[in-house]
């Protein structure tokens, strides 16, 4: 049997991300009908805006962890083909001309990483919103265009 | 191979709990390879790699299922699930879409789906305004497979 590949080992650790946020917005939307019906308090020194803010950013924080998985997986290729450390727009689209990756899904990219770096830097530009699944998908069929293997 | 890791929270007998799930997700790998040659669909087999604080480190097979132009991923996730003895997922690539979980329920498999309704056939959508998609759950046999396959292409 075939071993699995690196490139195959890094798109299962970007969907696991994904996995990962499926069980924390189950686990927030189950906290919210415990603390509405009484069988729950919030947690000390908390108050209800705390909740709600953990409710308004679990899902850009996941955002933020699978754009990180998706970079870390991209470095690790990229690394074994030159010495240096391209800002990530940069090596989006170095990547993407060596493997050839259309147009428009390096664009969809590019979408995915302005919308990651508005969250991180807050407020900074209006970037239109991507959601988390339509991210993954993104970024695996854009990562899918690497090899199979590689020396990690 | 190297040596194996151990569990950081072991279950009692967790060696065998382990190579039961193995076992069984080897079986539905195997079963899944037969459905797919029936149907003249190419298939490779991966071993993957998985992790679990309550039964270690341990080492699985995955499918990938070429279907005309469409490649799915048979992939198993989790021994412990809640509701379940472990779940394997299908999913589209290379987008790693979901397109269903397959869950081991004693000795059987059952799987849910969650398709477009515009996928299914008119006489059998089902009439609910507030969403474009429908669950379907259902025992997971060759039967079931197929279906879900032609519903994914």
């Amino acid at each position: 049997m075939a071993r699995q590949r690196v490139r195959d080992e890094w798109l299962e650790r970007i969907k696991a991300v994904e996995r990962e946020f499926l069980v924390a917005q189950t686990a927030v939307e189950d906290f919210w009908t415990a603390l509405n019906s009484g069988i729950t308090e919030l947690p000390a020194k908390t108050k209800a805006r705390d909740a709600q803010a953990t409710s308004d950013h679990l899902e850009g924080t996941y955002l933020i962890r699978l754009f990180a998985a998706f970079e870390s997986g991209l470095r690790s290729y990229y690394a074994t083909l030159k010495d240096t450390t391209p800002a990530m727009k940069d090596l989006i689209d170095a990547i993407a001309a060596r493997r050839n990756v259309s147009d428009e899904l390096r664009d969809e990219v590019h979408e995915v990483r302005e919308y990651r770096n508005s969250l991180v830097h807050e407020g900074e530009n209006e970037i239109e919103p991507v959601a988390l699944s339509v991210a993954r998908s993104r970024l695996c069929t854009y990562f899918a265009r690497l090899p199979d293997d590689w020396k990690s | 191979m190297s040596q194996l890791k151990l569990p950081k929270k072991p279950v009692p007998d967790w060696e065998k709990v382990r190579d039961e799930w193995v076992r069984a997700v080897e079986q539905l790998v195997a079963d899944v390879e037969a459905w797919c040659k029936a149907n003249d669909w190419p298939t490779r087999r991966i071993e993957k790699r998985l992790e679990d604080s309550r039964i270690g480190e341990y080492y699985a097979p995955a499918l990938v299922i070429q279907v005309d132009l469409v490649k799915l991923m048979l992939e198993p996730v989790a021994r412990y699930t809640p509701g379940s003895d472990g779940v394997v997922d299908l999913y589209l690539m290379p987008a790693y879409a979901d397109a269903a979980s397959i869950f081991r329920r004693g000795s059987r498999w059952e799987f849910f789906a969650v398709i477009t309704a515009d996928k299914l056939p008119e006489d059998e959508r089902p009439f609910q305004p507030d969403s474009d998609v429908v669950g379907m759950p259902g025992v997971f046999d060759k039967a079931s497979f197929t279906d879900l396959v032609q519903l994914l292409k």
